[in-house]
């Protein structure tokens, strides 16, 4: 049975009046013809399938028994990062929820016994087995930890590091640790405690599964008596503070913890004046809101009725639109940065493009997942001249990174922390 | 396969392979549109097409169409698809999207922009906006492409400055069902040259289209010029977190004026007093019901204060007439009008009130689409153009009509649409727009048809210029015997430029033609018009 | 069959001619196109005649070239295969004012100068031409899409809904017309929108010379006449100087009347009589003025006035253009006059202002932009000065068209048509300005006389498609064949 309960959805599907909206930046916003599209699916595949609207369809079609699953068909529903771009311009106007169904049938898919990718069961069977998705020993989850930087054995604040940070991109594991330490911040960790969030297990349509590791980081984390879950990967950000409240049938608000993205307790931190930027970095810069920071990170209202005429839910349910991502905290730390100068591309915020890598896509779909972060890529250098894109996401930034390197881009890619980092440190000895 | 292997491979040849589809899930996609998918004709006559194309250029178009011709493959264009218009009616459609070919040229000086049929008009707006320019976004919303509107419809209300759609169209390249490219305007003369659209002689941009196009059912426009027109754009500062997107207004360059009457006739009244004594740039009435749709957090939220509010709105009935002031030659000019507006208002009543220094729905209109958000379906019961009292005079009539199909209409007060001034005033433009849902009960899309119908007769029988002539249902057979038979001399038209019946048939016809609605589609007796 | 008795029982024995002299003029005009004689006059009353006249003439293949005016310009209404002249000058009535939507419906008949009187004793005027004939019908220069002299977008296209004959005998109303005209008949329709039904027939009855149907009646735009106006002239020594004056003009939306006119032509509009006033004239004007009329509004009309003032002082200055003035030096009340000039038909009892020079005129009207008018005023120079023609003697006339994202421009070239060999000389002449000129990327949208042969030889699509539409609506080819590409 799929997680998501289709014939709530089914409506939206049938009422879609494809007015393309969810393909197109905010009208306001869109600032000109050549990076006018907010849709990276759609805008590299072309045919209306791979579109919201033409999601619909495929959603009806195969509710109805009208279509039956095929490899072309699992790669008009995979190849989409889940940006939630369609979502927030779909209920901007129209008032539909396109990510229902998008992931509804990444859920059908799985029910069906045809789905995920090969390349999202091969990551499926690394979690199940080492409890991250690299397969790496999970025992070796605290090895990035650098000397002199004290865990605390409890604390209030628990940074929920990530697979990437762990095992891959240590250094932002380390940046982050230092930043605490410079705010005065005890923290913890659950260091081999701490699974894989469970992100590419959901987005691909695997709930079980991701059930079951986010039981057990729930289990821990609330056994750590933790307040707050600091987290550097907007990924597992936003898995802990929507994902798992969905997965287990409640709201955000029930977690039994506050869940916050780096850039948001820093921010908070900032304007305490518990953080200060003594060094200047002289670079200029531009900013890659994380989907999953940014217009997906709202809290998680749980709901439960039916869906009556006009589309009424009963009892009424809490649409988010996006409004409320955490857009300007990363903003706020950058432009407290001396000698930083921060140029905004044309789509930004809730209209920011995609990075590419989400949704199983940089795992499945490669070459499209490069292409969605050249795009952007070619925004940074066309419109702001940028030396840097930064992102406070560690899949954003190796998904940029390849593509930089893949093409010569005289751009590099930085996570916010690593900046902040040289602007809390003098030269050589920030990490 | 349902396209011959032979034709298969030749239109493959022409695109390569990455541009043609035939995959179930693809056809899947292209079945039914948006506007109008759910009315009950289209439902039994809603097809997949056998293939789906998406050409690069005027020459792969072309080639495309030479092979549908040979081969006698009916095709489909599609823009954004948005109207079901575009749905395949026949079997063995080869739908031809055209979203890959979105070349945009902008000759700044001379105001006027070269389209590929890809481009949409919020990407038009977006870079006229940044030359001082600015296009019109028609009432169905920006996402519409530039040459699928304005072949088709294109109205909003900065026409009142600008000019329908129609009238907006300067030079165009045209790939005939055959495949032969006929341009009109300067481009028939100067290749390339896309400046003016007038004939060479007779204009046959008047068999292009007319109240409304061919929906395709005469070949394929692949480049359209259309009019840019000035606008103090550079001054225009974008605002606000999705859904509250925006434009600041430049105080001293433009302003928006709501005047408030109890009844349409003296709203109306001051929009006449206001073209004559010619200013602004946006002229029209606005329903209320528009306000609880941008203000609205959800559907329930628009319901429960809808329900709230109606009794006391259906006792007052306001009606809101809007100006919108451009201060083109400069700050002064938009002093002087406003003092204008001010005597007219003092002079003919009304309750005036400067509007907020902000825009989310007329420059660049974002919001166009919550029309369709109270009930999930939103149709215009009545599209009418003519003067202004004719326009009065029908939308009375309207809203007394869709009292008798409320529900499964949602309900409403007052004239439950709006008027717009065209031309400076000398023509106008009135809209009844109903909302329903059309799927959790299906009598209810059944009765909206039942209403739309009797809606176009009651224009014939009130002697009302029926706008409805786009074949959006099955207006042509009811109302062109009173307008001279019009549809018959469009079918040979038709006939004429597409002999093999092959581009989106059976356009001109309606695509309920046929179709066993049991709904009483006989052309009427005695109604008055044409001889 | 007798011809003649069968168009008498149609319109009346006295309604027919087959008289020489009148026969003979109608077979010429004042173009340079060859004369062909008609066979016969008709001079119908009613749509009811007009529709049994189409319908004979279809049965019998019978030519039909309709004419509206008492004076003819550009060749239209030379029948060249022959034929019956529909002379509509008895449908000479303006059948109705309408002041709250500003049209007024007018037969074919009805003149410029009878028009402008009428709608002048409400307080409104036609959209002018530039002074237009006041034997011209005024319906006729809105379908041969003449420019008129106020380039605001709504005042562009003054043709709204009509009534007319199609060639294949069906009587029709365009636009909003089909459904009712209002005027007391009981129609809610009042005959505004010029759109449909189904297609844009006005558009295909424009610039069609009476090929592809024959008009009854038309609703045209009018405006309300404004009581306070201020005339400014701004002199240049070359047209390309003046171009981007009228580009700035235009994107400030501001003012009426917009022309240019060098200095032959506003001499020869200005000169009280053709001997010493005109040679005067010629000698004080400067090489081109640029007219500009600023027109109060109905309301506050001083302050429009006031504010538009300032703005084209602001791009003069921008621009440092020399002179803004309100008068010309050496013409006092020249403003009033031109004002006068540009919103009345040309006074009946003046010779005509194209005829006063040597009697003659050939115009060579197209459409371009405005940066590229100054190099069709030196190609067609120089094209003049080849042909040893004094190009001080060419008459040219720019006309931007809406807020100038284009201009009209015609080149008048005057000759004596009395002398052949100065004729000929003309006709050479303005065949290579014709050709000079399409090079350079003219938009002849107007094809009149040998311009048809120069447009339809290029425009292979057009033409075909042009021709398939005229199968439509005159499937007889009875409608002034010979015309365009017919």
């Amino acid at each position: 049975m799929t997680a998501i309960d289709y014939q709530i959805y089914k409506w939206d599907a049938q009422n879609c009046i494809r007015c393309t909206n969810c393909r197109w930046v905010d009208f306001i916003w869109m600032a000109s013809h050549r990076f006018s599209k907010l849709c990276p699916s759609s805008a590299r595949f072309l045919f209306d399938a791979y579109a919201a609207h033409g999601r619909y369809d495929l959603s009806l079609a195969i509710a109805e028994g009208r279509l039956k699953w095929s490899p072309k068909i699992l790669e008009e529903v995979y190849a989409c990062q889940l940006c939630g771009a369609c979502d927030v311009k779909c209920l901007r106007n129209v008032g539909l929820e396109p990510m229902q169904v998008l992931e509804w049938l990444r859920q059908k898919a799985v029910e069906d016994g045809k789905g995920p990718l090969p390349a999202h069961r091969k990551i499926a069977g690394k979690i199940a087995e080492s409890h991250n998705r690299y397969g790496a020993p999970n025992a070796d989850r605290l090895r990035w930890l650098p000397e002199g930087i004290e865990l605390a054995p409890k604390a209030e604040v628990l940074y929920f590091v990530g697979c990437n940070s762990s095992f891959r991109q240590q250094r932002l594991a380390r940046a982050t640790a230092r930043l605490l330490a410079a705010t005065g911040t005890d923290f913890m960790v659950l260091g081999p405690e701490e699974w894989c969030c469970g992100n590419p297990l959901y987005s691909v349509g695997l709930v079980d599964e991701a059930r079951r590791t986010a039981e057990h980081n729930l289990k821990a984390i609330r056994t750590s008596g933790a307040k707050m879950v600091i987290a550097s990967c907007a990924e597992c950000y936003q898995t802990l503070k929507v994902t798992y409240p969905r997965l287990f049938g409640f709201s955000t608000r029930d977690l039994g913890f506050e869940v916050l993205h780096l850039t948001e307790f820093l921010d908070r931190r900032l304007q305490e004046g518990k953080l200060r930027f003594p060094y200047p970095v002289e670079m200029r810069v531009t900013y890659q809101d994380p989907c999953r920071l940014g217009r997906m990170s709202e809290p998680w209202e749980h709901w439960e009725g039916r869906r009556g005429k006009y589309g009424i839910f009963d009892p009424p349910k809490k649409r988010r639109k996006g409004t409320f991502g955490a857009y300007d905290p990363a903003r706020r730390l950058l432009q407290a940065i001396p000698g930083l100068r921060l140029e905004e591309m044309e789509r930004r915020k809730d209209q920011a493009w995609c990075c590419g890598a989400g949704g199983g896509v940089r795992e499945a779909f490669r070459d499209f997942a490069l292409w969605t972060a050249r795009e952007r890529l070619a925004e940074a250098l066309e419109t702001t001249g940028a030396e840097a894109i930064v992102t406070a996401c560690p899949y954003c930034g190796e998904n940029f990174a390849e593509a930089i390197k893949s093409g010569d881009y005289p751009l590099q890619t930085l996570d916010i922390v690593e900046i902040m980092a040289k602007a809390i440190a003098p030269e050589g000895k920030e990490d | 396969m349902a396209i011959s292997k032979e034709a298969y491979r030749a239109l493959e040849s022409i695109v390569g392979p990455e541009f043609i589809s035939d995959d179930p899930g693809v056809r899947e996609c292209y079945r039914k549109g948006g506007y109008g998918k759910n009315r009950p004709a289209l439902e039994g006559q809603a097809l997949k097409p056998a293939c789906v194309i998406l050409p690069g250029s005027t020459k792969e178009v072309q080639e495309i169409l030479k092979v549908c011709h040979r081969y006698r493959i009916p095709f489909v264009p599609v823009g954004c698809f948005m109207i079901a218009t575009q749905s395949p009616k026949v079997p063995d459609v080869l739908t031809i999207d055209l979203k890959r070919m979105d070349d945009l040229e902008i000759d700044e000086r001379n105001m006027y922009a070269v389209c590929g049929p890809g481009v949409i008009y919020a990407q038009l707006q977006a870079e006229a906006l940044k030359r001082g320019l600015a296009t019109e976004g028609p009432g169905c919303g920006v996402g519409a492409t530039v040459i699928g509107n304005h072949l088709n419809a294109g109205v909003g209300p900065l026409e009142y400055r600008m000019g329908w759609a129609q009238r907006r169209m300067l030079a165009v390249e045209w790939v005939l069902p055959d495949g032969e490219i006929v341009n009109l305007g300067s481009a028939a003369m100067n290749e390339g040259d896309f400046f003016w659209g007038e004939g060479l002689g007779p204009d046959l941009r008047g068999v292009l289209r007319g109240t409304f196009g061919w929906q395709g059912g005469l070949g394929i426009v692949t480049k359209m010029a259309t009019k840019l027109f000035p606008f103090p754009s550079q001054r225009l500062e974008r605002t606000g977190v999705s859904p509250h997107t925006g434009f600041n207004l430049p105080p001293d360059l433009i302003k928006w004026i709501n005047v408030f009457y109890p009844d349409i006739e003296s709203a109306a009244n001051a929009m006449s007093e206001l073209s004559k004594a010619q200013v602004g740039m946006a002229l029209m009435t606005a329903p209320f019901t528009w306000r609880y749709f941008s203000r609205a957090e959800s559907k329930e939220d628009f319901h429960e204060k809808w329900r709230r509010d109606l009794p006391e709105l259906q006792k007052t009935t306001p009606h809101m007439m809007r100006i919108m002031l451009v201060g083109l030659a400069g700050p002064k000019q938009l002093e002087y009008e406003e003092r204008v507006v001010r005597d007219v208002i003092a002079r003919v009543g009304g309750d005036l009130r400067e509007g907020r220094p902000f825009d989310e729905s007329w420059i660049n209109n974002a919001d166009a689409h919550r029309i369709f958000f109270p009930g999930g379906a939103e149709t215009s019961m009545k599209f009418h153009f003519d003067s202004l009292d004719a326009s009065m005079e029908l939308a009375k009539a309207a809203a007394e009509l869709k009292k008798k199909y409320t529900p499964p209409l949602i309900e409403d007060y007052g004239i439950p649409g709006w008027l717009q001034m065209g031309d400076f005033g000398h023509v106008a433009f009135c809209e009844i727009l109903v909302y329903f849902d059309p799927t959790t009960d299906p009598n209810d899309c059944y009765m909206h048809e039942v209403g739309f119908v009797e809606s176009v007769r009651q224009d014939l029988a009130l002697r009302a210029y029926c706008g409805l002539q786009g074949s959006y249902g099955p207006e042509p057979q009811i109302i062109g015997p009173h307008y001279g038979n019009y549809h018959l001399l469009e079918e040979e038209f038709k006939k004429a430029f597409d002999p093999e019946n092959i581009s989106n048939p059976p356009r001109p016809l309606d695509y309920a033609y046929g179709v066993d609605l049991k709904i009483d589609l006989s052309p009427m007796q005695g109604a008055g018009g044409n001889r | 069959m007798n011809i003649k008795e069968a168009l008498s029982r149609i319109v009346g024995r006295e309604n027919v001619s087959d008289d020489p002299e009148e026969l003979d003029a109608y077979s010429r005009d004042h173009s340079l196109s060859p004369p062909r004689r008609p066979s016969y006059i008709v001079r119908p009353r009613t749509a009811e005649e007009v529709l049994a006249l189409v319908k004979f003439a279809g049965e019998h293949r019978l030519p039909l070239v309709p004419a509206s005016s008492g004076v003819h310009f550009h060749g239209g209404t030379v029948p060249s295969l022959g034929g019956i002249i529909v002379d509509l000058r008895q449908m000479n009535r303006v059948l109705g004012i309408d002041e709250r939507n500003r049209k007024v419906r007018i037969e074919p008949g009805v003149t410029w100068a009878h028009l402008a009187t009428e709608l002048g004793k409400r307080g409104f005027m036609p959209l002018f031409p530039l002074t237009p004939h006041p034997l011209k019908s005024a319906l006729t220069s809105h379908l041969e899409r003449e420019p008129i002299l106020i380039p605001k977008f709504e005042f562009g296209e003054p043709l709204l809904t009509t009534e007319v004959v199609w060639g294949r005998g069906q009587i029709f109303r365009t636009g909003a017309a089909a459904a009712g005209i209002g005027e007391g008949t009981g129609s809610i329709a009042r005959g505004a929108f010029p759109h449909g039904p189904g297609l844009d027939w006005w558009r295909i009855l424009q610039g069609a010379q009476g090929t592809m149907g024959i008009l009854t009646w038309g609703n045209v735009k009018m405006e309300i006449l404004p009581e306070v106006n201020k005339v400014f002239f701004m002199p240049f020594a070359d047209a390309a100087d003046a171009v981007e004056l009228m580009y700035r003009v235009g994107r400030k939306m501001i003012g009426y009347e917009f022309l240019m006119l060098n200095r032959m032509n506003m001499a020869a509009i200005l000169a009280e009589d053709w001997f010493e006033d005109f040679d005067r004239l010629r000698a004080l004007l400067p090489e081109w003025t640029v007219i500009l009329v600023l027109s109060g509004g109905p309301v506050r009309p001083g302050e429009r006035i006031e504010y538009e003032e300032e703005a084209l002082r602001e791009i003069a200055a921008e621009l440092s253009l020399p002179e803004v003035r309100s008068s010309l030096p050496g013409l006092p009340g020249a403003a009033d006059r031109i004002l006068h000039i540009l919103r009345h038909a040309w006074p009946e009892d003046k010779l005509y202002w194209k005829w006063g020079f040597r009697g003659e005129c050939a115009d060579l009207p197209f459409l371009t932009t405005l940066d590229r008018m100054p190099r069709f005023v030196r190609a067609i120079s120089d094209i003049a000065a080849a042909h040893e023609y004094p190009t001080s003697e060419m008459g040219i006339y720019v006309q931007p068209l809406e807020y100038g994202r284009a201009c009209h421009c015609e080149f008048s070239f005057f000759f004596d048509p009395f002398d052949a060999e100065e004729t000929d000389f003309i006709r050479a002449l303005y065949a290579d300005a014709a050709k000079g000129a399409l090079d350079l990327g003219a938009f002849y949208s107007r094809p009149y006389g040998i311009l048809a042969d120069l447009v339809y030889a290029r425009a292979g699509g057009y033409t075909m498609m042009l021709k398939k539409t005229k199968a439509i609506l005159d499937p007889n080819h009875i409608l002034n064949p010979g015309k365009l590409c017919f």
